[in-house]
């Protein structure tokens, strides 16, 4: 029993992560149309921005969390102004767009390497353990799933209540049509681009906290980011929700699985892709579609 | 002074022209048509005096500002409302938040939620759906709904791409019943229409485009009379 709650919670952590750092690549993807996999340096860099204020004596997770979210939100309105936007004008389609993110994204990677430090670096304090009714918690993780509840919760209002967030939605269904509306395609854009980067880079704090800090922090959990936002059905925030708990469940569920089976823990990874490729097969365009 | 005047405008995509120096005025309260085969560039046209496709000269002048400059956004606020032929909604938004999105740039609460109201009166086969997405909305009922979006703009000039495709004529008649309504409130109206015989009747001015260019302009009637015209264009024979 005590077990089984476990394997629940470690889910919700899991899928905590997955939902923060998955909401601007489905969101950003819904407008621009392409897979912005610099994503993984815009995690990267909020568990850089985090550790720089965790380290100062005065520093608290909650500071460190609105600071990564500011400067990611920043990094990235500053990349899509500098790279995205002049080759969306020009047209470009998704290949091109995509492959610049990637180069974009190795720039930020190995500045990041090069001007602080290849070694992976561990955040202090380290979050003590304890008991709370069947399972074994740190405050970290509470304010995890705190955090990923406060962002599934405020953006299904932002996109359902208001009016930035209705245009959202409308660009991402009718991109001309919100033109001949009068909604200014550009605005929303970099509001969504500041918002969604900035849950990534809440997202890097986290995992960092709860693992370790290196430049590929966000590099190695990219794909399994990808399998929830295109699980959840690209563009789909709600579909996003229920993936990222899908694969937490499926992963964390797993790795006993694989225990018990004898295997290597390392497969851990390769679950989330199977969950993928099987719910593909029934659901071609995700969850949502 | 028009409403929305298009002097010699030559528009096109990539570096194709489709359209070439095409003059084009309507006045405040008056319904123009522009008639034209399959392909003439008459969606083009539309297109390019919302600054939705490349244009490559010819100026735009609304209430004889020049906005011919402006991005897409800000000619839809300046007043001119739109209608496309195809994918006239937001299919992932329901019947309601497409009327709002009308609206999108109007600040009045109150006035909007009226509009609203008066539209969904309008149209009751939308008010029946007004909470579902607008792609489980039949082609005629998403047809009402671009109307009605495009009105919810409060526009000064209103351009349809085909506004009666798709409908039946009960629902045709209404809807040219509700343009004549519109008419009368002193918008102007730039109706593009397959159906030339209707346009051509309720318009008060016309354009006949082919191959991209303007081969004849005059009052509605006067085109309708024109022997040359209804048996090349219209399809019409002498004693209709
Ligand atoms: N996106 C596009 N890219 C390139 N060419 C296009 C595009 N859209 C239309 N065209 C071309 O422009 C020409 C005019 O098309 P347009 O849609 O303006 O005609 P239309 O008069 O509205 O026709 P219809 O009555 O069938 O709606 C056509 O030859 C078409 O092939
Ligand atoms: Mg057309």
């Amino acid at each position: 029993m005590g077990e089984f709650a476990q394997i629940l919670l470690n889910a919700a952590i899991t899928g905590s992560i997955y939902l923060l750092a998955g909401t601007g690549l489905t969101l950003t993807y819904g407008l621009l149309r392409f897979p912005n996999f610099a994503y993984a340096e815009f995690i990267t860099f909020g568990g850089y921005i985090g550790y720089l204020l965790l380290q100062k004596p005065d520093g608290s997770l909650p500071l460190a969390v609105a600071a990564a979210f500011f400067a990611t939100g920043l990094l990235s309105l500053f990349s899509h102004l500098l790279c995205f936007r002049p080759l969306v004008n020009r047209r470009a389609s998704l290949i091109p767009l995509m492959v610049a993110s990637i180069g974009l994204g190795y720039i930020i990677r190995y500045s990041i390497g090069e001007m602080w430090s290849w070694a992976a670096l561990s955040y202090q304090p380290v979050w003590q353990a304890f008991d709370l009714g069947p399972v074994r918690v740190t405050a970290l993780w509470l304010y995890l799933i705190g955090a990923a509840l406060f962002t599934g919760i405020g953006l299904h209002l932002l996109l359902t209540r208001t009016k930035t967030g209705k245009a959202i939605r409308a660009i991402a269904g009718n991109p001309d049509l919100a033109l001949v509306s009068g909604i200014n395609r550009d605005r929303i854009t970099f509001f969504t681009c500041f918002l969604g980067a900035g849950f990534a880079g809440v997202a890097g704090v986290f995992r960092a906290a709860d693992t370790q800090l290196s430049p590929v922090l966000g590099w190695d959990i990219l794909l399994p980011i990808f399998a929830v936002v295109i699980l959840g059905g690209i563009g789909s925030f709600y579909g996003l929700i229920m993936a990222a708990f899908l694969l937490g469940l499926a992963e964390n569920f797993g790795v006993i699985l694989l225990q018990a089976v004898g295997l290597s823990t390392e497969y851990r990874m390769a679950i989330a892709f199977l969950v993928l490729i099987l719910v593909l097969i029934f659901r071609p365009k995700g969850l949502a579609g | 002074m028009a409403v929305l005047e298009a002097q010699e405008v030559t528009a096109g995509y990539g570096d194709a022209v489709i359209v070439e120096r095409i003059s084009v005025k309507v006045e405040a309260g008056e319904i123009v048509a522009v008639v034209g085969p399959n392909g003439s560039g008459k969606s083009t046209f539309l297109k390019s005096l919302l600054g939705l496709v490349r244009r490559f000269c010819g100026r735009i002048l609304f209430e004889g500002r020049d906005i011919t400059a402006f991005p897409a956004w800000r000619i839809a606020r300046a007043g001119i409302g739109y209608v496309p032929q195809v994918n006239n909604v937001f299919p992932n938004l329901s019947v309601v938040e497409n009327l709002q999105m009308g609206a999108y740039f109007r600040q009045d609460k109150g006035g909007i939620q009226a509009d609203c109201s008066e539209i969904l009166e309008m149209f009751p086969e939308l008010k029946r759906r007004s909470r579902f997405r607008a792609e489980t909305l039949s082609g005629g009922e998403r047809q009402l709904l671009a109307i009605g979006r495009a009105l919810m703009g409060r526009p000064q000039v209103l351009l349809l791409d085909e506004p009666l495709a798709f409908l039946s004529p009960k629902t045709a008649a209404l809807i040219l019943r509700q343009l004549a309504a519109i008419k009368e409130r002193g918008i102007g109206l730039l109706l593009v229409e397959q159906k030339t015989f209707l346009a051509l009747e309720a318009a008060d001015y016309g354009y006949l485009l082919s191959e991209g260019r303007c081969l004849m302009e005059g009052r509605g009637s006067a085109l309708l009379a024109d022997a040359s015209l209804r048996e090349r264009f219209l399809g019409l024979r002498k004693e209709v």
